[in-house]
């Protein structure tokens, strides 16, 4: 997982102080990584509620028939969350930002990482 | 009150670009107004079981995934969940909850003919008149 970690951290150093945190989630709403800025504060995801939440989207999705999910932006009270589809249905790359400013950047930098991190997940993660 | 609903989506349907479906939501997932053109869409279904909440699991979709994406983030510590964007291969689906977190809006737009800004302002300006309205 070291890999991972090694993207969200490059992640993290673009995005500067606007960073919160990133994950990398597998298709079916596993975490296989994340990076928080307070590494030590037990906040994060909770994983049992992101499975629903994926569950959903794809529920959605098929009632839409709007094609396949892209991304998704939530607006927090006091930040943001980008969520992106990986190519090749390898997953999602979440970031979470705190200001509206820094989302281009968030949404620049999950497009550069996707395939990146995809790989990693077909390489890695579908041997275990 | 829900020919009142009506009235202002049918309104801010003239003001969003690409507009397929609007509707709004008490939080149990009672669908209080639908409008919409796109026949195959999520809430597409024949309006007195809408009225009696009664259409299954499709009316209850948009506010289970504001209220799941609310109980997954809300460890993070960065507050409530204010609105969700889901950007599908062809169309931008825009949920927020309404003053008060008693209703919600759905807004789904083509992607082609849509604009996110467009949506954002536009949806902002009619979520306080619906939520007054309401009588919120």
């Amino acid at each position: 997982m070291s890999k991972f970690i090694t993207i969200l951290r490059s992640v993290q150093t673009e995005l500067g102080s606007d960073f919160r945190a990133a994950y990398i989630i597998a298709p079916g709403g596993e975490i296989l990584a994340k990076l928080n800025e307070i590494p030590s504060r037990a906040n994060s995801f909770s994983n049992a509620n992101l499975a629903g939440v994926f569950k959903l989207v794809d529920d959605l999705k098929a009632s839409l028939r709007a094609g396949p999910f892209e991304e998704a932006l939530v607006t927090l009270t006091n930040g943001y969350i980008l969520t992106i589809s990986l190519p090749g249905n390898a997953g999602y790359l979440s970031l979470v930002v705190r200001r509206k400013e820094a989302l281009d950047l968030a949404k620049l930098l999950a497009k550069e990482f996707a395939s990146e991190v995809a790989n990693l997940i077909n390489s890695d993660y579908g041997k275990k | 009150m829900p020919e009142c609903v009506d009235a202002i989506l049918r309104e801010m349907s003239d003001e969003i670009d690409g507009f397929l479906t609007a509707s709004v939501g008490r939080v149990d997932g009672v669908c209080l107004a639908f409008l919409g053109e796109h026949k195959d869409s999520y809430a597409e279904a024949p309006s007195k079981d809408r009225d009696l909440g009664t259409s299954g699991q499709n009316d209850t979709m948009p506010i289970n995934l504001l209220n799941l994406t609310g109980w997954a983030v809300a460890q993070l510590g960065m507050g409530r969940v204010d609105n969700l964007l889901l950007t599908l291969q062809d169309g931008f689906l825009f949920l927020c909850f309404l003053e008060g977190r008693c209703y919600y809006l759905s807004i789904f737009i083509e992607r082609k003919k849509g604009n996110v800004g467009n949506l954002f302002l536009v949806s902002n300006n009619y979520a306080k008149r619906i939520t007054e309205a309401l009588g919120q």
